[in-house]
């Protein structure tokens, strides 16, 4: 197999749902042997309940047989990975997950603080068996701190980390938008700690433990906002899809069903181009909106004659015309445009994966394309516990009555608990009932 | 210098982006260790100096909130690229350092003689990231950007906000900032692979791919079921309360203990709200109720009081709420900074710490700062050359 940047790196991996579980996701595409460990009694989330909930999503909108391995979430998060599902609730689980970290390089892991130490897997208890481990925490909080317990979805750290009080629609209230921007932050950031760990390690033999928290990596986002209040005592509000200096920007409603158009002027010859494209030449000698202050001013009425124009626009027909003058300008695009489009498609983003179940699905690749090292799905997200006897038996090298008598008593498993506990589901659900969202 | 006994210790970053995304990728490498020379055109410098908001709102090229704040713990020299002489001082540059970040219009680097093949010729473990808006390839690699465009065609723009108004971008730069983290991803390991290997890459960063990482859950649900995924800001409420707002979640987990939370038992007999399925088919009812009743509640309060009963729950932070945060307090996240033109000022500080390590956090360089320290120091230019560089403006 082509060497990778992580080639011979090996990772356990506690980290679930989003965050912890794309961060691993991206060490287990450069290359890392990762070993994503969840629990008979607590699977990733990801994965679904019973009955499914509306965020969770079926290849098909089929549960099939094993509905757990069938998720879109799941599928996309945990390719290149092997899958051990041990439980943590009972001490032989919890040796099984110490061994482990003794052969592996890093552990991340997104529980609430205190958690890990609290199964006698922290840091601490990991450096005694292994001194050189590095190992990530990706709290809500940080690990220490009055708050430190305080546990987050993605909305309550664009609340708490600040970028919520100025995200809203104009003179409205501030607003969480659905879309968890926190979560691909502390996701994309923490793969690249551990790497910068990594290096560490290789010069001085020491292992590292990372204290991330995303709140904080929340308010890094938006340093120019603070840095505003720091400097001038001015505390951001919601402003819609406008700009604070550029003019006019929005979100302008084209022709069809729910299409959108997004531009922006940036700049004075970008205005009189704008000007040009929406056929209204007077506009541009017009002195009020000869400067971005001039135009800022008089937002509203922009707004007005450029919704006016779009609304008979095709959405991308208008983009390509506004680009072709070098106005920035892009239509919002769908769900199904995006994975039509044909700049992503002419950049191989679409990755095909024949799943293990669920046919074939389009994955993201990673963002950043290295040139000698590509990162490619070598496997696709594994089935819940399908590497259990691998692990057990040739990693850690216990001996197969060992292991058996695990099975046998539910320690390691390979079917969530919920399955079993669902009357008349005998493991093999055909039929989803009625969808309740699973944020509710 | 780099800092001895640090992750980064020893790396060297020739950093010759503007704007936001590149120079908060550098900003980051910063804070483990490395050095990172900035370097800037003569006079206008990067062009984030002349980006408001400003100090005291004076445009000012020291002034700027962006500049001030993405170039921390930098050196900062300035470069003519236009001009050959210019070129031939960053070829040398790029001899003696590990990571190149740009962030030009595809192709630019190539056309100056600059592009990877050229430099990877003289050095060749050099990591070379390009940080454009759309990427070193396809048919949009020359269009035009900004954070709501790249919101827009990521994916991310159409899901985000109410189902019954326009699309609404997410506050601030995120597009851009997502970028810088996983170019900063990217970049580690490519690094990594070159001190191992002796073999250096060219690194192809599109914001908007950046930007696509936020907005997955609507090119699957339409890959997985065929359906478009709608707006969907409802399902994360915030609500005005006595002094500011409060954000709730309604996990069916926590639903008794919230409702206890609230002062609303009431709401657990319900059966309009009974079980998840039935709140969200009433969500707006529900959400209305909940509004009326929170109003003169108070934010850190409820917010204290919710997570310490298990309902995890937000409350609005303002830029002075931060500020004031007991645990950012406790945990030290903001620091002072010292600089010759805007004198001390509070800036975000590192939102990660690793066992006891100083991590680097120190004030963006004046345009042109370094400029002896480099040239001179290390480049090997004399006092001369140098004051003759400078009056022909190549520095």
């Amino acid at each position: 197999m082509k060497r990778l940047p992580l080639t011979g790196v090996r990772v356990l991996d506690l980290g679930m749902v989003w965050a912890g579980a794309m961060a691993s996701k991206f060490l287990a595409d450069l290359g890392a042997e990762v070993v994503k460990v969840e629990g008979g009694s607590h699977p990733d989330s990801t994965r679904g309940s019973w009955p499914p909930t509306a965020r969770i999503v079926y290849a098909d909108d089929d549960p099939g047989t094993d509905p757990w391995n069938r998720t879109s979430l799941y599928l996309e998060r945990n390719r290149n990975k092997l899958s051990l599902v041990v439980d943590l609730r009972d001490q032989r689980g919890v040796q099984v997950v110490k061994a482990l970290a003794k052969v592996c390089d890093v552990v991340v892991e997104n529980f609430r603080a205190g958690v890990v130490d609290r199964l006698g897997i922290g840091y601490d208890s990991l450096r005694q068996m292994r001194p050189d481990i590095i190992m990530i925490s990706m709290s809500s909080q940080g690990m220490t701190g009055p708050e430190k317990s305080y546990g987050s979805f993605g909305n309550n750290l664009e609340q708490s980390g600040g970028l919520a009080s100025f995200t809203g629609y104009r003179g409205g209230d501030p607003l969480s938008l659905g879309v968890q921007f926190p979560d691909p932050l502390a996701g994309g950031i923490a793969p690249g700690l551990v790497m910068a760990a990594l290096r560490y390690r290789r010069h001085t033999g020491k292992g590292l433990y990372i204290d991330l928290s995303q709140r904080e990596l929340t308010t890094y986002s938006i340093g120019e906002a603070f840095m505003d209040y720091s400097m001038n005592r001015r505390i951001w509000e919601p402003m819609g899809n406008r700009d604070r200096y550029a003019a006019p920007q929005g979100c302008y409603r084209c022709r069809g069903d729910d299409r959108w158009l997004a531009i922006t002027v940036q700049t004075d010859e970008q205005w009189a181009a704008l000007c040009r494209v929406i056929g209204r030449l007077e506009l541009a000698a017009d002195p009020r909106y000869a400067s971005a202050e001039g135009r800022q001013a008089h937002h509203d009425e922009l707004d007005r004659l450029i919704g006016d124009w779009a609304a008979t626009q095709d959405a991308h027909h208008a983009m390509q015309v506004l680009q072709q003058e070098g106005v920035p300008a892009g239509a919002a695009l769908d769900g199904k445009n995006v994975l039509e489009d044909p700049h992503l498609v002419a950049r191989d983003f679409w990755e095909r994966v024949q799943q293990r179940s669920g046919g074939v699905r389009r994955h993201m690749r990673p963002p950043f394309l290295l040139s000698r090292t590509p990162a490619v799905t070598r496997s696709p997200a594994p089935r819940f516990g399908e590497h259990n006897r691998l692990i057990l038996g040739e990693l850690l090298g216990l001996p197969e009555a060992e292991v058996k008598s695990l099975e046998a008593e539910g320690v390691v498993e390979d079917v969530p608990r919920w399955a079993a506990e669902v009357p008349g589901l005998d493991y093999r659900p055909r039929q989803a009932p009625a969808q309740s969202p699973d944020v509710l | 210098m780099t800092e001895p006994g640090l992750p980064l210790s020893e790396v060297r970053v020739l950093d010759l982006s503007e704007g936001i995304a590149g120079p908060c990728c550098t900003k980051l490498m910063v804070h483990l260790g490395a050095d990172v020379i900035k370097v800037e055109r003569p006079a206008l410098g990067d062009r984030a100096r002349s980006m408001p908001p400003f100090y005291q709102d004076r445009p000012h090229r020291e002034g700027s909130a962006l500049f001030l704040y993405l170039n921390t713990g930098k050196r900062g020299i300035t470069l003519d690229i236009e001009d050959e002489e210019g070129r031939r001082l960053l070829a040398q540059l790029a001899r003696s350092v590990q990571v190149v970040v740009e962030s030009f219009a595809p192709g630019t680097m190539e056309r100056w003689g600059l592009g990877y093949a050229a430099m990877e010729a003289a050095n060749p473990s050099l990591v070379l990231a390009s940080i454009t808006p759309f990427g070193q390839t396809g048919p949009y690699r020359d269009l035009a950007d900004s954070d709501l465009v790249l919101e827009a065609l990521s994916g991310l723009l159409y899901v985000a906000g109410s189902p019954e108004r326009e699309p609404l971008k997410i506050g601030g730069n995120p597009a851009y900032y997502l970028a810088a983290i996983h170019a900063f991803t990217g970049i580690m390991g490519a690094l990594l692979y070159a001190e191992e290997t002796g073999v250096g890459q060219h690194l192809d960063i599109a914001l908007v791919e950046c930007t696509a990482m936020n907005s997955l859950f609507s090119h699957l649900s339409y890959d997985f079921t065929g359906k478009v995924l709608p707006r969907m800001a409802d399902i994360t409420p915030v609500f005005r309360v006595r002094d500011g707002y409060i954000g709730l979640i309604y996990r069916p987990e926590v639903w008794p203990r919230l409702c206890r939370l609230l002062g609303m038992e009431e709401l657990e007999r319900d059966p309009r709200f009974a079980d998840a399925r039935t709140r969200y088919t009433n969500l707006p009812e529900l959400n209305c109720i909940v509004a009326e009743h929170v109003r003169d509640m108070e934010k850190a309060d409820l917010y204290h009081r919710g997570q310490r009963s298990g309902v995890t729950i937000g409350y609005v932070c303002t830029a002075p709420d931060l500020l004031e945060s007991p645990q950012y307090k406790e945990r030290g996240f903001f620091h002072e900074l010292d600089h010759p033109y805007t004198g001390p000022l509070t800036y975000p500080g590192i939102p990660w710490k690793m066992n006891d390590l100083p991590l680097v956090l120190g004030r963006a360089p004046l345009l042109g700062e370094h400029n002896e320290d480099v040239y001179c120091g290390e480049l090997g230019v004399d006092r001369a050359q140098l004051k003759q560089l400078q009056e022909r403006g190549t520095i």
